[in-house]
Formats: structure tokens, sequence, C-alpha cells
């Protein structure tokens, strides 16, 4: 691990000069910044995670069934386990989905379940993201940049290989490819997540593709290559639902492929992750995931949510005006780390302002118990500081299995009071080791 | 009582200069449902390029192509026979999205004030009419004041519109006012252009009113879609390269045989 530390300059250079950044927007502009990598690994126990393994095998399986269940049947809501305001007020559900079984009945192919480890020693789940997850490039390239400054450190700690994220991405591609070519679509290189997208069509094997790469013909995707044109079946894409096919969602996207859907309807392509999941990775829906998994696989959820209130429900509503000083409160419409406010932190003013607002839209937000989470050391100049962290495990599911990613993406907040760690809110990452015993 | 009516929808779009890579999704060919049968119905494209049908999420039909080469205009007729008999209408169910909010169809603080002052009937069909006449009370037609994007909001603020922006704050109130409602757009008997109304689900069936009208459909109105609004049904939508302008002639006729 020492090893590491000394090298972690220049780990950090080499992942500069691979152009590992991180774009984000502010006030309007775009601000391209590297993403700081910290050298010291989280390192997890092959128990714990033998156990959060299965956890998020099971909770991205009843994610799935929730979402077919919701574009068909509409059984979890007939039963009234879920309201319906909170599926059909949701921006991420789209009617326009309604009535179309992706290929193989996949919706979330590629998630990205966001944890965190509290003080308790209890892993709990603070979101899921069933749309575009992004960053699993940084710990593939992370590890392999630690490997070539170290290669002793990973052969004596008996860390698991992550080098198989690409293979893992390409046989989810393939099982539900419907004959033709892999494609990664990308918005282009003014997207923050742009290093991403061609390092991981590199690793899977895929062609990167933008906008005027792309086209429908007789309700089939074309890519347009030097050796003509080539038959798509299956497109990991990287631009979000409402820009990914003008004639469908947003009219005046440039970004997306005209009639795309009528290629998806049609049962041609498959679209990795599918259009709608938004609906099912909504804060507002996080609450009833442990009862989708109760409801669909009848069996006990095996990882926690955060202890979270929905105002929406009178009792629910009580507790949370009574609490807001102690509390999470979370905008349900907001993401990437917006719309988080910390009770404490508000000044009575506000936390009156936010009570009125709750009172007015209680469906609009969430409230949860802060966790104390489990600092982990990073590595401040040449002195070793604790911060907060969280892990982003990477679920493949495709036609056949469902599978996580021996690795994951840890980020930690710069700031020491910061409990927020997005990456479009600053911070940096971490290797994250799953030991092999 | 049981009538044919003859349909010609025939749009033509002009190009300033010719446009290619031309995508196109068009919903100009009625659908048969309890009520409406289409007894035979034909498409013409010009440039002729294949097309496929398909149904969208909401049930409507959609025919879908691309004309790839430079062309410096896209036509497209449809034309047929529809047979139209409201005692054939059957109950169905309501999707639930009906009942909300949708992109055009979000209440304002004033329109929420306006349904506070109606006092509106118990019964679900007398509030329907109620609120078409309101509609039709505060609204003033004027066509070319309003756009595609004009949302409901803004129509009621204006208090201007023409039948999609009646049809939009029509939808908008009778949501807020506990009515499953939805837009629907088509052919009303006669000539000229496209239309839009609304169906309110009461008594399990979807029931057309017509806010622009004032009054309930009836078998002079040849349905092509229906939606949350406009924006999930228009009748044609399309993306080309081209820097150029497009201009639009539409002739529609619907008539007895």
């Amino acid at each position: 691990m020492n090893d590491l530390i000394r090298h972690a300059q220049q780990i950090n250079q080499q992942l500069a000069r691979y152009g590992v950044k991180f774009g984000i927007y502010k006030n309007g502009e775009f601000h391209e910044r590297l993403f700081p990598f910290d050298a010291i690994p989280r390192v997890i126990t092959a128990r714990e995670w033998d156990s959060l393994e299965k956890g998020l095998i099971q909770r991205v399986n009843a994610l799935n069934l929730f979402l077919k269940d919701v574009y068909g049947e509409k059984r979890i809501i007939a039963d009234g386990v879920v309201p319906e305001d909170f599926v059909y007020r949701s921006p991420g559900y789209l009617p326009q989905c309604e009535g179309i079984v992706p290929v193989k009945g996949v919706y979330s192919h590629i998630s990205g379940i966001d944890l965190v480890k509290g003080k308790d020693g209890v892993w709990y789940i603070l979101e899921d993201n069933l749309r575009i997850p992004s960053g699993a490039s940084y710990p593939l390239i992370a590890r392999e940049l630690c490997r070539r400054c170290s290669p002793d450190t990973f052969r004596h700690n008996g860390v698991l290989d992550n080098r198989n994220y690409g293979q893992l991405l390409r046989r989810t591609m393939d099982s539900v490819n419907t004959g033709g070519i892999n494609v990664v679509f990308t918005p282009g290189r003014y997207n923050a997540a742009y290093f991403e997208h061609s390092y991981l069509a590199e690793q899977a094997g895929a062609v990167l593709a933008e906008a005027g790469d792309l086209y429908v013909r007789d309700s089939v995707l074309y890519y347009r290559s030097t050796q003509g044109d080539q038959r798509v079946g299956a497109v990991y894409r990287r631009v979000s639902d409402e820009y990914m096919d003008p004639l469908t969602f947003e009219a005046s996207s440039l970004i997306g492929i005209p009639n795309l859907m009528a290629a998806y309807r049609a049962g041609n392509v498959a679209v990795l992750n599918a259009f709608g999941n938004g609906v099912a990775d909504d804060k507002g829906i996080y609450y009833f995931v442990p009862k989708m998994i109760r409801y669909y696989l009848k069996e006990e959820p095996i990882l926690c949510n955060a202890p979270t209130y929905l105002p929406f429900y009178e009792e629910d509503r009580k507790y949370v005006l009574d609490h807001m000083d102690t509390l999470v409160i979370k905008d349900v419409a907001e993401a990437g780390g917006y719309g988080v406010v910390f009770g404490s932190k508000l000044t009575c003013e506000q936390l009156s302002d936010l009570r009125n607002t709750i009172l007015a839209q209680p469906r609009r937000f969430i409230a949860q118990e802060a966790i104390d989470f489990q600092d982990l050391p990073i590595m401040e100049g040449e002195e070793q500081v604790e911060r907060k962290a969280d892990l982003r495990a990477f679920v493949l599911s495709g036609a056949d299995e469902t599978v996580v990613w021996p690795s994951g993406l840890t980020r930690f907040s710069r700031n020491p009071d910061s409990f927020i760690v997005n990456s479009s809110q600053g911070g940096g990452f971490k290797d994250t080791w799953i030991l092999s015993r | 009582m049981r009538r044919d009516l003859h349909f010609y929808c025939d749009i033509l779009l002009e190009f300033g200069a010719p446009v290619t890579g031309h995508a196109f999704a068009l919903r100009c060919m009625p659908p048969s449902f309890p009520g409406q049968e289409i007894l035979d119905v034909t498409l013409d494209l010009d440039p002729q390029v294949p097309y496929a049908r398909q149904r969208d999420g909401f049930g409507n039909l959609l025919q879908i192509g691309r004309v790839e080469g430079p062309h410096d205009h896209f036509r497209y007729t449809a034309r047929g026979t529809a047979r139209l008999d409201m005692s054939c209408r059957r109950e169905e169910p309501c999707h639930p999205v009906f009942r909300f909010p949708s992109a055009y169809t979000a209440i304002s603080p004033e329109m929420e004030d306006h349904l506070r002052g109606l006092r509106l009937p118990a019964d679900p069909a007398d509030r329907a009419w109620a609120l078409a006449q309101a509609v039709r009370a505060r609204m003033t037609y004027a066509p070319g004041e309003t756009g595609v994007a004009t949302t409901a909001a803004q129509a009621y603020a204006s208090g201007r519109g023409v039948c999609q922006d009646f049809a939009h704050v029509y939808l908008a109130l009778a949501r807020q006012a506990g009515l499953a409602a939805r837009y629907a757009n088509g052919l009303p008997e006669g000539e000229g252009a496209s239309h839009a109304w609304c169906e309110v689900w009461l008594d399990g069936c979807w029931t057309g009113i017509d806010p622009t009208r004032g009054r309930w459909t009836d078998e002079g109105y040849i349905r092509f879609g229906v939606g949350r609004d406009f924006g999930d049904c228009p009748i044609e939508r399309g993306v080309f390269l081209g820097l150029t302008d497009q201009r639009q002639k539409v002739f529609m006729r619907v008539s007895e045989q």
C-alpha cells in the first residue's frame, strides 16, 4: 500500500495524460477538470462482498421486474404497494414506452447502485441509478495504472481482478443483441463523461458513435462505417431519454437518432439502458424498493435503505416536520447531489420556508435520517486525513444473469464537512479492492 | 346514428432549398376502434418512399420512414372512408396518466383560482360540460397568436388561441377537477384544417367534447390520435438536414359519400 501512496502523484499524472477527466457545468459554462485519485484503496473483504453482491443482485432484479410491471400490467399499483402518484407524476415515467417490452425483457442492463457504510458496519443503499450511471472507467483505469506502478501489491494482497469490466459489458450487450454490431452512443466530446464513453467502447470492443453516425431505415438502426452501412444490434447509449429521439421525445434534440424509437419498438435493436427507467430510480420510488423485493421476489431485502420518510404519507409528514433539523431532505426531481438539504444546516427562516414547501407539495420530497457513515483515510499532501466516502457498485443484467462487477467507484468529498460525494460536486475517487478472502 | 364519411387529408411541406436525411413520423391515418371503423384508407407519399406502420404507446397509428436524398418538398395524402357510430362505443380502461398534468397542461395558480370560483356540478358529465363552457367563455378564438409550443397556462393567461390551446386549457382544468381527460385530434366534417378536441372518461367510455365549439362531439369527427396533450400525437413530425425555411400547405375535407 505504501508503495501505491508513493506513486500517487505519478498515477495522477498518468490519469491526466490519458485525459481521465470529469466535466462540470457551472453557471452555464462547461469546465473540464481532473478527477483526483487517492491511492489508499477502499478494501472490502470476501465475506462482506458476498453479502453485498447477493443484495445488489436481488435489488436490481426487483427493479427490473418493477419496470416491466410499470410499463405492462401495473400489478404493483393495482395491489396498492406503490401509489400511482409516485409513478405517473415521476418525470422519469414515459408513457411513450407503454406496452413496449425491450429485448429479452431487460430494462436496466447497467445499474449504478450507490451505497455507504455506516459506523455500525451496515451498508445502506443511498440511491439507484438505472438510466446512464457513469464512473466505471475511473477505477478501471486507475487499477491498471496502480498495477503498473506496483504489481506486487496486487499479487500479495489477494485483490480480485477487476479488469474484466469490458468483457462483462460486452457479454451483457451480446446477450440482448438482435443481430448486428455493438455501439456505444455518446453525445460527444463536450459531455462530462466523454472519456469514459470512448474508454468503455474500446474495452468492450464496441464502436463509438455520435448522432450523425447512426440512422434508422425501415425500423432498423444502422451505423455508417467506412465499409458501408452496418446493422446495429445493441446500442449502449450515454444520452438521456429525452434527447434520444427527436421524433418521440424532445423535438429540438440534435444529439439523438430520429426514429430510434421505431427500431426499438419493433424489437430490432436493444437499447441499454431501456427508455423510461427513470421511473424506477426516482428518489420517491426509492422508498418502495424494499417493498418491491418482497412483492416480486418474495424475499426479505438483503441490503437496507437509509431510514426514509415520505411526507406524502400523513404519519411520515408529521415526523418529518417535527424533526426537520436532523433530517436530510431531498427534492425528488433533482439529481447529481443538487436539491439535497441538511436540516441541521438551515437557518430558522429557511427551515420554515422548506416546511411550507413540503406542506404545499408533499409528493416532491423525501426525508432521510442522516447516516453517520464511516470515514475513509485519504492523503492530503503528506498527511493522512479522514473523509466521507460512498461506493457506486456496478451491476450488469443481461438476458440470462445479473452480475456485480467485483470493484466499484469509491468517491470521497474533499471538504471535511461535506457529506455529498457526487463527482459533480467536487471530490475525488479511490480504487475499490474486493479481496478474495 | 351511423354515418359513412369520406376523408381527404393533404399536407405539403415545401423547403426553400433541398434537404436530405429527412426522417418522419406521421399520425395521419385514423385507426379503427368501437365507434369509428375505417372501411378503407390509403396513404400516398411524395417523394415516394416506403414507410413502416406501428402503434405508439397511446395506441395511435404511426407511419414512419425516411427520405434520404435531396428533395425540396414532402407531401403526404391520406384518404379513405370512416364509418362513425357513437352507439358502438364500448367501455374501455382509462390509462391513469390521463388524470395527471402533462408538459402542456400544467395548471397555473390563476387557473386554479378560476376553477375554485366555478362551483362545478358533482355529476362528472355535467362537470365536463360546464368546464367546456367555462373555457369558451374565457378564451377567444384567435389564429396566429399562439404556436405549437404554447402551454395551457400561457394560453389561459392571454385568453386567446386556437383549438389546440382551447384543448390544453380544458385538459388542465378537467384533470385538476378530478376528471380523466385526453387530447384528441383529427378531422371534423367540412373543409379546412385539422382540429383538436378532448375526450373525457365518463362511465367507462371515452366521450368527445370540443371546447373550441363548446359541444360534445358526434359522428362528424374523425379521430386520428390521442395523447396527454399535443406533444404525444402530432400529425406530422420530422427532422432533416438543411439550412432552409419550411412552408406548409394543408387541405382537408370530410364529407358524406
